[in-house]
């Protein structure tokens, strides 16, 4: 179907599943406290979706797709996502050199979607939700500890 | 009608132009606000949201060249190594300003008779007492009185909580016998006037969504309308014009809609800030004055000063309260404020505590260190740092240099084609050795406090946002740009009360003396209401 010239970019289904793939090699699941991976977590949508807010990054991450899945044949595979995991990270560091600057843009964009999630939040210790309108307790506090500086001359200078 | 003249035209409404509005109000003038950018509703601070800390980063970023709201001018800072930090609205940088509130000291307005270095203001700490106390009141200021660091002084509300990273810092300046003081932070620590108390949502500097912090879109704007005052938003001044006998007759400028107006005026008071008010004047040429309006000493833009920041961020094995509680405000030391030569370095610092970042930046600040790696070693190595540092600042004063400077760009325009202003600015020797010995202090200190290792920027590039010097006050009309009261030596009906007018810097955030000086020189207009121009 032809996209209309103002449509979003958008990413097919075989880029939006390396894409799940590939999140998850950036950020893997650690299940002992708690934190699924970036790609089971559904990012791959919302790192589309903040590419495509501006096209310079949205083509590197469509670059960067491109890129893993001719590394993938190389591989002899039919897709990134059916590496197996060591040759995965290999193919990412052939990425890394090949565009150097695609990793650490993918990163921000997965990054950015992954720390605010609630669900990471939570795992996280950190109240699952924005910091208004509820704020957070911070004791006031006991200055005891200044009596040392209280009995302190005054220091400031005149002359 | 627009046109028809009023008595004093204000340019600007940020911390400046909102304080001295509200003063000269009670003199029941015609008194007219121009300000380009527009009224914020709190509510739509970023962190009412769960993208806060990417917010803070795009239309609540520092540089307005980031931020590109309708409201921003474009600066052209990218030879400096300090860019220009600032906010274009009702309430001006005091919209993301962290709220630390301390005043300048004794010392600070006489650095040619103490140190032989720049020059003494034209006025003194005294002169300045009771305007700072009036302003205190207006704003709402927490701290704790009795601090051996100043003069006597007492805080309106009670201090900001330390907060367990707070306390811990603390404890490190304690244990090596360094002053350190609860700040004094423009934040409402209790319910103030139409304010609620602050409820530690952590980044003041992207906004207060509660309003606890006192913006002057909550503090004096309120009360100087209800007084009389006129507040005409989204309306950039292009220039000033001068009459034939030179003196000022108004301004140029564009309305909301895009509309060429002009507005006369029996004075005009200029309160864009350190960058905005040279670019005005030097935009307003006319063949009195072919440099730039009140440029007959040449000193238009010179002598910009910044305070050039040393962050020094340690790492703690125990988790820290993060980023919850006021950024940017807990505690501070004057410990190296003041002129010591053995350091290296002519005048002094300040600390102030930073709090830390919030989940997301965290992630991005690790990823562009490198210290937190994408892949298998991510979360682990995440763990080690969220939630686990906490910051130092060192401010150092800057010295005036006159190299040091605001021009107009020969070709970068801000959205109605009005040449936008370029910074020439380069770190002098005096500041890179106070930078360096401060950030090897904040380190001891943090090291004190339990940190097991630490990070240093600096200068900080982003920290542009106190703006200063670039139309000097004196009494020699050779030597500065305005008067001891803000007046134009070269335009007696032209006045300018924000920090463009500071001789020198201090080693402490500017707001408080900005409004200070501009409440002072507000009740000079009103004490000598009958012969201003003479
Ligand atoms: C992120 C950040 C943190 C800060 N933290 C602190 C802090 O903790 N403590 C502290 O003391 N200071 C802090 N500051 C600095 C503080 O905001 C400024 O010192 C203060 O706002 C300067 O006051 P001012 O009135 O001189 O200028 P501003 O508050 O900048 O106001 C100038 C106003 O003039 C308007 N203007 C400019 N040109 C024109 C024109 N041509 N036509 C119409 N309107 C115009 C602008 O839109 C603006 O609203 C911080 C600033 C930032 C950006």
């Amino acid at each position: 179907m032809a996209k209309s010239p103002d449509a979003a970019p958008a990413l097919d289904p075989a880029q939006q599943r390396l894409l799940a793939t590939l999140l998850d090699e950036l950020l893997p699941a650690r299940p002992e406290v708690g934190l699924p991976g970036a790609g089971a977590l559904g990012l791959a949508d919302a790192v589309a979706a903040a590419a495509a807010e501006k096209p310079e990054l949205f083509s590197v991450l469509e670059d960067g797709l491109a890129r893993l899945a001719t590394l993938a044949e190389r591989h002899g595979a039919g897709s990134f996502v059916e590496l197996a995991a060591a040759t995965r990270r290999a193919a990412l560091d052939e990425l890394g050199a090949q565009a150097p600057g695609c990793l650490p843009v993918l990163c921000v964009l997965t990054y950015s979607a992954y720390y605010r999630d609630l669900r990471v939040l939570e795992a996280l210790g950190h109240p699952p939700r924005p910091p208004y309108p509820l704020g957070y307790e911070v004791p006031p506090s006991d200055f005891a500890l200044l009596d040392a500086v209280r009995r302190r001359a005054p220091f400031y200078r005149t002359r | 009608m627009a046109d028809d003249p009023v008595d004093v035209l204000i340019i600007g409404a940020g911390a400046a132009g909102a304080a001295f509005a509200w003063s000269l109000a009670e003199t029941r003038m015609n008194i007219l606000c121009l300000e380009q950018g527009d009224w914020m509703n709190p509510a739509d601070y970023p962190t009412a949201g769960l993208d806060w800390e990417q917010r803070a980063q795009t239309d609540f970023a520092f540089s307005p060249n980031t931020r590109q709201r309708p409201a921003d001018y474009p600066v052209n800072d990218a030879e400096s190594p300090i860019a220009i930090s600032n906010f274009n609205a009702v309430g001006g940088g005091t919209i993301l300003y962290a709220g630390h509130f301390p005043r300048m000291k004794p010392s600070d307005f006489r650095v040619r008779s103490l140190d032989g270095v720049a020059d003494d203001w034209p006025l003194d700490y005294a002169t300045l007492e009771p305007y700072w106390a009036e302003n205190d009141r207006m704003m709402g200021v927490a701290g704790l009185a009795g601090d051996p660091a100043y003069p006597p002084k007492e805080p309106t509300l009670p201090p900001v909580p330390l907060g367990k990273l707070g306390e811990t810092v603390a404890r490190g300046f304690h244990d090596l016998g360094w002053h350190w003081w609860p700040s004094d932070s423009a934040i409402a620590t209790r319910p103030t006037g139409d304010r609620a108390a602050c409820i530690n949502l952590g980044p003041c500097i992207s906004g207060c969504a509660q309003g606890a912090k006192a913006s002057t879109d909550l503090t004096y704007w309120p009360a100087a309308i209800r007084n009389g005052v006129r507040l005409e938003t989204r309306c950039r001044v292009r220039e000033i014009t001068v009459r034939p006998d030179g003196l000022a007759d108004g301004v140029v400028y564009y309305d909301a809609d895009g509309v060429e107006r002009r507005q006369r005026a029996e004075i005009v008071v200029l309160a864009c800030n350190g960058v905005g008010t040279p670019r005005l004047l030097l935009n307003s040429r006319s063949p009195q004055f072919p440099d730039g309006l009140a440029n007959r000493s040449g000193l238009v833009g010179r002598n910009l000063m910044f305070h050039p920041y040393g962050l020094v961020m340690g790492f703690f094995d125990e988790p820290l309260d993060g980023y919850q509680g006021p950024t940017g405000c807990g505690l501070m030391s004057h410990e190296f404020y003041e002129t010591d030569l053995a350091r290296g370095f002519v005048r002094g610092f300040s600390f102030e505590l930073l709090r830390g970042f919030g989940p997301v930046t965290t992630a991005l600040w690790g990823l562009a260190s490198g210290r937190v790696p994408w892949g298998r070693d991510h979360h682990r190595r995440y763990g080690e740092v969220i939630d686990r540092m906490a910051g130092l600042i060192a401010i150092c004063e800057d010295l005036p240099e006159e190299h040091n400077r605001v021009i107009l760009d020969p070709e970068l325009t801000d959205g109605h084609g009005i040449p936008a202003p370029k910074i020439e600015y380069r770190l002098s020797d005096n500041s890179r050795r106070m930078l360096d010995f401060g950030t090897a202090r904040a380190q001891e200190a943090l090291a004190a406090a339990g940190a097991r290792s630490s990070f240093v920027d600096a200068p900080l590039r982003a920290a542009g946002w106190h703006l200063m010097g670039t139309a000097r006050m004196g009494t020699d009309p050779a030597r500065s740009v305005v008067n001891e009261w803000g007046r134009s030596h070269d335009v007696r009906n032209l006045f300018i009360i924000d920090g463009s007018i500071f001789v020198t810097a201090g080693a402490v955030n500017p707001t408080c003396t900005i409004q200070g000086l501009a409440l002072y020189i507000a009740d000079r207009m009103k004490k000598n209401l009958d012969h201003l121009l003479e």
